[in-house]
């Protein structure tokens, strides 16, 4: 039957990079995620205090405003760092609920799909997927993050005087470190659970429930022990820990949690690398291309 | 020693998940042409074609697809298209999408990728209902779809698990007519299942599996000439019923004459074809018996299950 001939000439032209194919994954995930309505409003909604801080900011540096809107100097907050936090800390809340609806998007579809042999049947690993799918909450999450964050230090930059942006530049660097590690812990977390659940909505509950449970049974953990190291289970606190140590600010207060002052700054990275180590072991796990039916 | 640059080979592959038998000890080279994977559910086809495909590793042995393994990942996808049993669709994606992404992630920019994708639907025959999303796709579709996708970049070996599954019996003629122009392109072309006729009549060789094994291989005449313990059945129509069957009673490797119902043929059963053939040439020469057709009537891989493995093949 078979003419041991080949008739047909294989592909020999140019191809893309290895290096940047993941972003293919990454581009139909967006193609994809932007057809939702749903999303489209979240992540507005996720800007839209954005424009509150920046309408606070200009007010804060117009005098001319100030008195029209009979407003003393002095009754507004000052600029600096701890405005800088609370901007963090609102926007990373977003990130979190917005992680919450696109990370389990993202994976699970094709885990119940099993279409994770359609990828991994290219010249595309397991590595290459991960990165494919993190870029996308990455670059999602960095928008509603770090990315406003240094428009508004910018346009603070901007309208205050006497080199506030030379006396302020260190600023940048926990604006974005901090939120990288945020970004990468939720992303690699709703990942991981998305891979694990495999159902999408069932996931979104998950990952709320792996914020919510933990601290719950942390602060039991206190009550019982009368001690402070079940904070440990709380990421949120955690996080917000390394956010006012990066702002160089003390813990301790209303702001940024009143018992975290006695947790270690080093416990508080570990536990968040912990999160980031274990959701990859679990990625690693359940991305397997392998058909669950043998046949 | 360098692995054949034409050849899948197996040498000595084993796969085991956890305590759970994949494949054991399998052992064989693939020319190109069309080759079957056969045997029921759990027997190892698909694990068989994972490993051909380079989606699992084997626990022990080598994998070698035309000379390459899978790391050396580029080369190595760049020659296999891989259509899956499963709906491996990702959720709200048209049928072009289907076909133009996984051509991105082959690395081909998106002019190429746009023109293989439009040729791919050509061939498939599924250029009119490219733009509407899989999920409204009747089975027979999805399976050309998948088909569509596998072939797309010109792969030299296109593995196909159960690809005929589902399909209306003129799709599937249009999908057989379609492998085997492949195949005559000098493709390989893998094709598991578990319905014996349809893989008996557009395979060049079969590799017959059962619990993890291996139990033959090769063309199906020379599987069936392996089976040399098991009678073959060879129908005769001819005129004398009664006399044939006694002549051939008379010979040692004969163990049934069976007189056909109309009267007008014989059912032999024997041990030695070509002897009795030699006996059949001498009584239609001496003009004893008119022969109209003589057939093998177990030279399909159905019966050669059903004797190497006392099954048919059937879903288990």
């Amino acid at each position: 039957m078979a003419v041991y001939k080949r008739r047909y000439n294989p592909y020999a032209g140019s191809l893309t990079p290895e290096r940047s194919r993941f972003f293919v994954l990454t581009r139909y995930a967006f193609a994809d995620l932007f057809k939702s309505r749903f999303f489209v409003l979240l992540l507005i909604l996720s800007l839209v205090p954005i424009l509150f801080f920046a309408g606070y900011i200009f007010i804060a540096n117009n005098k001319t405003v100030q008195l029209l809107m009979q407003i003393r100097s002095g009754d507004l907050f000052s600029v600096e760092s701890r405005y800088f936090i609370l901007i963090m800390m609102v926007q990373t809340q977003a990130a979190f609920l917005l992680n919450c609806w696109v990370g389990p998007v993202l994976v699970a579809g094709d885990l119940t799909n099993g279409a994770l042999p359609l990828f991994l049947s290219r010249p595309f690993s397991r590595g290459d997927y991960v990165l494919g799918k993190l870029a996308v909450l990455g670059l999602l999450l960095s928008a509603v993050t770090w990315v406003p964050c240094l428009l508004l230090f910018s346009l603070q930059s901007g309208l205050a005087k006497d080199g506030w942006i030379w006396s302020h530049l260190w600023m940048i660097v926990p604006i974005v470190f901090c939120s990288a590690i945020w970004i990468l812990m939720l992303s690699l977390l709703s990942l991981a659970v998305s891979a694990w659940v495999k159902l999408r909505i069932v996931a979104t509950g998950v990952i709320f429930i792996l914020f919510y449970v933990p601290t719950g049974l942390g602060e039991m953990f206190n009550a019982i022990m009368s001690t402070y190291w079940g904070r440990l289970l709380n990421f949120s606190e955690m996080f917000r820990l390394i956010l006012a140590k990066g702002f160089r600010e003390q813990t301790g207060t209303a702001l940024l949690g009143s018992y975290t002052s006695e947790i270690p700054v080093p416990a508080a990275w570990g536990v968040l690398i912990f999160v980031c180590l274990l959701s990859l072991v679990i990625l690693n796990v359940r991305l397997r291309a392998r058909e669950t039916v043998r046949g | 020693m360098t692995p054949d640059p034409r050849l899948i080979v197996f040498e000595n592959v084993s796969k085991f998940y956890g305590e759970v038998l994949g494949v054991n000890k399998v052992t064989f080279s693939l020319e190109p042409g069309i080759t079957s994977l056969v045997g029921p559910n759990g027997s190892g086809k698909t694990t068989l074609m994972n490993l051909m495909t380079g989606l699992i590793r084997p626990s022990r042995g080598a994998v070698h697809v035309l000379g390459l393994t899978p790391q050396q990942p580029i080369e190595f996808f760049r020659q296999v298209g891989y259509c899956t049993q499963f709906d491996s669709f990702p959720p709200g994606t048209a049928g072009y999408d289907f076909i133009y992404w996984p051509l991105r992630l082959h690395g081909f920019a998106h002019d190429q990728a746009a023109k293989l994708t439009n040729e791919a639907l050509e061939r498939a025959g599924m250029a009119q209902v490219a733009r509407r999303k899989v999920a409204g796709y009747s089975k027979g579709m999805r399976q050309r779809i998948r088909l569509a996708q596998a072939i797309a970049h010109h792969p030299s070996v296109l593995v196909l698990d159960e690809p005929l599954n589902g399909l209306d019996p003129m799709a599937r003629a249009e999908s057989i007519a379609l492998f085997e122009a492949i195949a005559k392109q000098g493709m390989h072309v893998i094709i598991s299942s578990h319905i014996l006729e349809e893989v008996d009549r557009i395979s060049d060789r079969v590799v017959l599996m059962s619990s993890g094994y291996v139990v033959a291989e090769g063309q199906i005449k020379e599987v069936r000439r392996e089976v040399r313990d098991h009678p073959m059945q060879i129908l005769v129509r001819c005129s004398n019923a009664a006399r044939l069957a006694a002549a051939a009673f008379e010979l040692d490797h004969v163990v049934e004459a069976k007189i056909l119902t109309d009267g007008h043929g014989v059912l032999v059963r024997t041990r030695d074809a070509e002897q009795f053939y030699l006996l059949l040439n001498k009584i239609v020469s001496g003009g004893l018996v008119e022969v109209d057709a003589v057939a093998p009537a177990d030279d399909d891989v159905n019966s050669i299950y059903q004797y190497l493995i006392g099954s048919d093949g059937g879903p288990a």
